[in-house]
């Protein structure tokens, strides 16, 4: 069974050296170098779950009337966002579930990246020949702060416009340029028009995930080209 | 039932057990079984099988209360077991090899030789280098800015009229949060009220207004100010000037010895403003005072705006402090 796998894969795509490389990949053994993979299956679960959560989400500014299943809420004025994010919660079997383990991946994916972080730092592993490996680290860690940012505020309940408000204010600060910035970023003046939602919902859920896996495959391909580095050892040398 | 179990366990336990081939040599290090490790992997599977399955009746019959937590606790036991499994797996059952491996080239220099080589031959034929590279980045240059134009449509980045612009107008009626007119007589002291322009649109920063009442004699605004207080009635711009938040608290004054006067506060970062003098910053990050707005008070008694404020609203910007509110 193994060997005709392993005969197709490699009479079609020449892959049985790499493959023969790739089982017997030298991985230090050490516990805080599975905090990098934390971050990457964080990433993974961010993006299996928000693809089950745009089947639900409706990224509209338009004004409703909630009468669903909460009852604190009855009435209240609200966005289609978040009376789409309450339906999401309470109506939904099992989208509580899934938006919870989001909001949860989400919050794992960034204490990952930084513990990650913390480790390339303080064993020197920032250095060359791995520096590039550690900018695309570091982007992807803006990226994912960004990406976060968006997150918590397409919700769209209280917590999401005082998010906003300070977001916009930091922008609109930068010396020079910001007010300008904000304005294009925002369409106009805080809050600005409804499409500034749509902004937000293609940016978090298109170009910064696409942002983010391409850095990550850039930052593997380069781990895998310079490999890891070691703790001292008997034996162990970093070069 | 019981010899069910054992045909099962020897079914699956008593494959893998084939004689080694002696006809090739063994490229991992060889191992002993493990038996008991094999049992305990397998009872993790099976309890793997039944919490999925928790799962997925948990999900189909209505009428489980606290649906989420349950079908929360059966999926994480689901890959809390198969995650134990795999670790015994990892740990106890697949071969292991301890491996020494130099690491690859630092560089390839004869490699790099021949890169060089290759695109310094290939651009033999060019005579005229420097002129063409000028002229090939101004090319560059202005196709990349022509692509970049039309993100300029994403919002009017290069005026600074909108962010100045209020609702309010010499004469527009505050009104509170259900659309009824502010009395004068109607606001007291040590109150707080928060006001509307009549008929705007309340979302935009310079739409809501903080009203209070303080003693006339209190009153120490700035020049040029004379008049927009009438019978001590003071009102400023509700968006604190830090980071745009809402001025959501009046401190009027709660500890007397301390905090001998009243003062505006933003819940957010705690920038302090005093309304006695123009909204000036008492404590807190904000730089600038809150913008005040000119009041009057109609015949009716009814709180009118007397112009705009007296400087743009919402959080700072670039040369905010030299605009005036449009």
């Amino acid at each position: 069974m193994i060997r005709r796998t392993v005969r197709f894969l490699d009479e079609r795509t020449g892959s049985a050296p790499l493959l023969r490389k790739a089982l017997r990949y030298v991985f230090p053994d050490h516990w805080s170098f599975l905090l990098g993979e934390v971050a990457l299956y964080s990433f993974v679960v961010l993006v299996a779950t928000g693809i089950y959560l745009t089947l639900f989400f409706d990224p509209s500014t338009a004004t409703t009337y909630y009468h669903g299943a909460y009852g604190p809420l009855q009435g209240t004025e609200m966005t289609q966002a978040y009376r789409s994010v309450l339906d999401l919660s309470f109506k939904v079997k099992a989208g509580l579930l899934i938006r919870q383990t989001h909001h949860w991946a989400a919050d794992v994916f960034l204490v990952a990246i930084v513990l990650h972080l913390v480790r390339i730092l303080f064993t020197g592993a920032f250095r060359k020949p791995r520096d590039l490996t550690y900018y695309l680290g570091l982007s992807m860690f803006v990226a994912a702060l960004l990406e976060g940012y968006l997150g918590y505020s397409l919700v769209d309940d209280l917590l999401s416009g005082m998010g906003l408000a300070i977001g916009y204010s930091v922008l609109v600060s930068i010396p020079l340029v910001g007010a300008h910035l904000a304005e294009l970023a925002w369409g106009g003046p805080f809050p600005g028009p409804p499409q500034f939602w749509s902004r937000m919902y293609v940016a978090h859920v298109f170009l910064l995930p696409i942002l983010i896996a391409t850095l990550l495959g850039a930052h593997l391909l380069l781990v895998a080209a310079r490999h890891h580095t070691q703790f001292a050892g008997a034996r162990k040398t970093e070069k | 039932m019981r010899r069910w179990f054992v045909a099962l366990l020897a079914l699956v336990l008593g494959r893998g057990r084939r004689p080694p081939r002696v006809d090739r040599e063994r490229i991992l290090p060889e191992a002993p079984p493990s038996p008991g490790s094999e049992l305990v992997v397998l009872a993790l599977f099976g309890l793997v099988a039944l919490s999925a399955t928790a799962f997925v009746v948990v999900y189909a019959v209505d009428g489980i209360g606290h649906k989420t937590q349950f079908l929360g606790l059966s999926l994480g036991l689901a890959f809390a077991f198969l995650a134990a499994a795999l670790i015994v797996i990892a740990h106890r059952l697949v071969v292991t090899e301890e491996l020494e491996e130099d690491y690859p080239p630092p560089a390839h220099p004869s490699e790099q030789e021949a890169l060089d080589q290759l695109v310094e031959e290939s651009g033999d034929r060019f005579t005229r280098k420097r002129l063409l590279v000028v002229g090939g980045g101004a090319a560059g240059a202005a196709i990349g800015a022509a692509l970049v134009t039309p993100a300029l449509s994403l919002g009017p980045a290069l005026e600074i009229a909108p962010l100045l612009r209020t609702p309010w107008r010499r004469g527009i009626r505050l009104v509170d949060e259900h659309g009824k007119p502010l009395l004068a007589h109607e606001i007291h002291r040590k109150a707080f009220y928060t006001a509307f322009p009549e008929g705007a649109d309340r979302e935009q920063l310079g739409a809501p207004v903080v009203v209070v009442r303080l003693a006339p004699d209190e009153l120490k605004l700035p020049d040029g100010r004379d008049g927009w207080a009438p019978q001590g009635i003071v009102a400023y711009s509700k968006i604190c000037t830090h980071a745009a938040c809402a001025i959501a608290l009046y401190r009027k004054p709660t500890f007397p010895q301390v905090q001998p006067r009243p003062a505006l506060v933003c819940p957010c970062h705690y920038s302090t403003f005093d309304p006695a003098t123009g909204g000036t910053v008492l404590f807190g990050p904000a730089g600038r005072p809150l913008p005040q707005l000119p009041l009057t008070i109609a015949s009716g008694g009814e709180l009118r705006a007397a112009g705009n404020f007296s400087g743009p609203v919402g959080p700072g910007w670039w040369g905010v402090r030299s605009r005036r509110a449009r």
